[in-house]
């Protein structure tokens, strides 16, 4: 059945019923008002002004001048006798700790008004040398690890990863030489000063009779001979990482590095 | 004075019997060379002057050298550090005394230089030696002529007052009048 | 003196080569040229592989010195001797030898020697001779390549035993390190002993023996050694003014050569032995002369306003290096000791005296203040750097061995003036004291001949 609007005024006095109505809907449309702002009205933060000013960032007080050069380890003390019985190295029961960085300063020609820079060059010592090469070693035994792992697992062999694991064993070799080089090398002695010796292997690792044998001597006193005692104290020499070794080697000994 | 010789000859004696008898290298030792009596300095203070010959009847004046209460009773000129300039207050005491050189044709001085002891002795000597120039520089000024003057130096070597404090290197860097 | 040969002369091998010898077709020939092309082409046969090796694991040797056997009580300790000249030299780490004596002729279980970590070995005896001498010998083994490097015996009165010991302690040195060593030489120095005595002494190169050439009232300074070590030069205040001495050590005979109006010092032998450099003041400021060591024929050789003083020859008898504050202040310059122009030398800081060149010429010793510290550098000629070589504050007159490697020179510590050590290179020192007094100026004397 079709409900059709009844048409406005018609009837009884619907007047309060409209009011009823414009005033049940205001309440609506009110409290719809107020929900609404209720949910969309942001207080403002509260804001706290700081009346005092920020601690400026100063920069740190430069580090004090140390004193030049560095004073090392304190004298051992001596006893008060005759002036025979006076001198003492630093200590030479052991050996010699790490002697302090060796400060060697250039001359500049033009007349200076304040002293030069100073250009540090820190001579590699011995515990340094060894450390290196030990973490030189460490590394490259990780690396070799690694690439085995791979040349293994791969039908292609690349030429580099041979290349590396050469470099890794030539790293041991140095290592295992190097620590019992003892010379002490004189000043002004280049990089061009060398001696080449030729070791024979057995598949050990041990040197073959004849091992070492000097191929070309350095003509340095006393250099052919440190570095001939440091390659037989090398023994046996290490072998690579699949347990052989190879049958020679031509090793070039240099005393002093490029200055 | 005759008890220090005495004992000073004696422990000489008896340590170059010593030398003598400890090891020796391939030459025979040297000898030790005891020095004669040096030829006494003249001393720092003022020898006493002869009377001058009296011109007139009245008594000889008294040599102002010998007068402590002249101004050339100071004999010492003072230095800074590294320096050899005349400090203006020490000039009109080097001049006093180059006046009197110039009115006593019989006087010479000899000026010794000296230095505190910081650096090297051999160019203290040579600092030593500038400041007893400039001493004598500043003398020449009023007319006392050269040949009147020695300058020496003794460089560190000489201090009058030890010890390591300003104080001390002072005093030390300082220029002696010594009249003969 | 290093001589570094370059060229080759060791044997060498080269690579095989491979050999035909069938009459080669082209297709052969082509084959075999390819291969020897690739046989030249590749630097190493296969097998052999190459490995470069750069740099000292320590800068010591490590040597056993052991005790010397001996027939008897002898004076001296020999191998104790030995051992603390190649201790004090730095270059040596000595390696305990335990006590037994072993003799020259003894055999040695070097393996054994090597295993306790000494890859050198010295032994030896003495024993008494008839006429009261001594003889005494040495051998020096090498216990990791197990051969004898050297060996050597000596007769000596028993007031040359130290020597002797300093002349095996020179061997061991010059085997190892190829360098002269210098433990045979002496060394000159003053002591003061108190405001009026000084002396001026001669001991051996480890304060040994010493000998008073010289006793004072007065201060004496700048002693140096002629190249034969047969004089001293030196400046004396015995006159109440610094004139320059030369003295004969054989007889003590001694004459004032340099005695002009003002002061006289900074004496400087020339290396051929004929001349001396001197300051003098008698034509004005210090300025450097020549003389004979007689004191004869005087030829000025600056001529400034500038202090000059200190002069020094080089080795090789061509420059005259010295201190002058020409430039404004202290500083080290050189001229050709011919006479001719002078040209500045150092430059770092304002306060660089006391020159001394090293008797290869390759090193300039120098006292430098910085910062009111006075230290010694080294100056390599060539390169122009110079290295800070001491760790004393109060340093004077260095003085170098006459094998170069070590300077020896004057500091104080605690109030008191000492002797010191520092090797040219920075890495080792010592020091020297007396038992009474201050020790200063000392002088290396040249190797004995």
């Amino acid at each position: 059945m079709a409900i059709r609007p009844r048409g406005p005024g018609r009837g009884r006095n619907t007047l309060p019923s409209f009011v009823a109505a414009v005033m049940m809907h205001s309440l609506l449309i009110a409290g719809m008002w107020f929900a609404v702002q209720w949910r969309t009205s942001t207080e403002a933060p509260a804001v706290a002004e700081l009346w005092e000013p920020l601690p400026s960032l100063e920069p740190p007080a430069p580090p004090p001048e140390p004193p030049p050069p560095a004073p090392p380890q304190p004298e051992a003390a001596h006893p008060e006798a005759d002036i025979v019985q006076q001198q003492q190295v630093r200590p030479h029961a052991a050996e010699q700790p790490s002697p302090p960085p060796l400060e060697r300063r250039p001359i500049e020609k033009h007349e200076p008004k304040k002293t030069e820079p100073k250009k540090v060059e820190h001579k590699p010592t011995a515990a340094q040398i060894e450390r290196e090469l030990r973490e030189t070693e460490q590394r490259r035994q990780a690396e070799i690890a690694r690439i085995t792992g791979q040349v293994a697992g791969s039908a292609h062999a690349p030429s580099a990863s041979a290349g590396v694991i050469d470099d890794a064993y030539r790293a041991l070799i140095k290592a295992c030489v190097l620590r019992n080089v003892r010379f002490a090398v004189p000043e002004g002695v280049t990089d061009q000063v060398y001696a080449e010796f030729q070791v024979e292997l057995l598949p050990t690792g041990e040197q073959a009779a004849g091992s070492p044998r000097l191929t070309k001597p350095s003509g340095l006193p006393g250099w052919d001979d440190a570095a001939e005692r440091a390659i037989i104290l090398c023994d046996p020499f290490p072998r690579r990482p699949d347990g052989t070794a190879p049958r020679s080697i031509s090793l070039t000994m240099r005393p002093a590095e490029a200055r | 004075m005759t008890s220090m010789r005495i004992l000073f000859t004696a422990s000489a004696a008896a340590l170059l019997v010593a030398g003598c008898a400890s090891t020796k290298l391939e030459e025979k030792p040297a000898p030790v060379v005891e020095q004669s009596q040096p030829t006494p300095a003249p001393a720092p203070a003022p020898a006493p002057a002869p009377t001058p010959v009296a011109k007139v009847e009245t008594p000889p004046p008294i040599d102002p050298l010998n007068d402590p209460s002249s101004a050339l009773a100071k004999r010492a000129v003072y230095f800074d550090f590294d320096k050899s300039v005349i400090k203006v207050e020490f000039q009109p005491l080097i001049e006093a005394h180059g006046r009197y050189l110039v009115e006593h044709s019989g006087r010479q001085v000899r000026i010794e230089g000296n230095c505190d002891e910081r650096g090297g002795r051999e160019y203290n000597l040579a600092l030593g030696q500038r400041r007893a120039d400039a001493v004598r520089e500043r003398m020449e000024l009023v007319g006392v002529p050269s040949t009147r003057i020695e300058t020496i130096s003794f460089g560190k070597e000489k201090p009058k007052a030890d010890g390591h404090s300003e104080a001390a290197w002072a005093e030390n860097r300082r220029a002696d009048l010594s009249y003969r | 003196m290093i001589v570094l040969k370059t060229a080759n002369s060791g044997p060498y091998n080269p690579p095989a080569m491979p050999k035909t010898r069938a009459r080669p077709t082209r297709v052969t020939s082509l084959v075999v040229l390819l291969g020897l092309a690739a046989a030249l082409a590749s630097r190493h046969a296969p097998a052999q592989m190459t490995v470069e090796i750069t740099g000292v694991g320590s800068q010591q040797y490590p040597i056993a010195v052991a005790a010397f056997k001996t027939d008897g009580a002898v004076p001296q300790d020999i191998s104790e001797i030995v051992r603390a000249d190649l201790a004090r030299s730095g270059q040596f780490r000595m390696v305990d030898p335990g006590s037994t004596a072993v003799a020259e002729d003894d055999s040695v279980d070097l393996p054994q020697w090597r295993s306790r970590g000494a890859d050198t070995l010295a032994v030896g005896s003495v024993s008494h001779l008839a006429d009261g001498r001594f003889d005494i010998r040495y051998r020096l083994y090498d216990s990791v390549r197990n051969t004898r490097i050297d060996g050597e015996s000596y007769v000596a009165p028993v007031a040359e035993l130290r020597l002797a010991a300093h002349r095996i302690a020179d061997r061991i040195y010059e085997k190892l390190t190829g360098d002269k060593g210098v433990f045979a030489t002496r060394i000159a120095y003053v002591v003061e002993l108190g405001h009026a005595a000084y002396e001026l002494k001669i001991a051996d190169a480890d304060g040994a023996n010493p000998q008073t050439a010289l006793r004072s009232r007065e201060p004496i300074i700048s002693p140096v050694w002629s190249p034969d070590g047969t004089m001293l030069a030196y400046v004396s205040f015995e006159l109440h003014k610094p004139v320059v001495y030369v003295h004969t050590l054989a007889n003590g005979a001694r004459r004032a050569v340099a005695n002009y109006r003002g002061s006289n010092s900074a004496p400087a032998f020339s290396p051929d032995g004929k001349n001396l450099a001197v300051v003098l003041t008698k034509d004005g400021n210090s300025e450097i002369y020549l003389i004979g060591i007689d004191g004869s024929n005087p030829r000025r050789m600056t001529s400034n306003d500038a202090i000059d003083t200190e002069p020094f020859f080089s080795a090789d008898g061509a420059w005259i290096y010295f201190t002058s504050d020409r430039g404004g202040s202290p500083q080290i310059y050189r001229m050709p000791a011919a006479g001719g122009d002078a040209q500045r030398i150092t430059f770092n800081g304002d306060y660089n005296i006391s020159p001394r060149v090293s008797p290869d010429g390759r090193l300039l010793a120098y006292v430098s203040r910085r910062n009111d510290l006075f230290q010694i550098e080294v100056l390599d000629i060539a390169l122009n750097q110079e290295l800070t070589v001491t760790d004393t504050v109060r340093d004077e007159s260095p003085s170098f061995a006459p094998n170069g490697r070590l300077l020896l020179y004057a500091t104080e510590v605690g109030g008191r003036e000492i002797l010191a050590l520092a090797s040219t290179d920075g890495r080792a020192r010592a020091r020297i004291t007396g038992p009474n007094g201050d020790i200063r100026e000392p002088s290396w004397g040249p190797l004995l001949k």
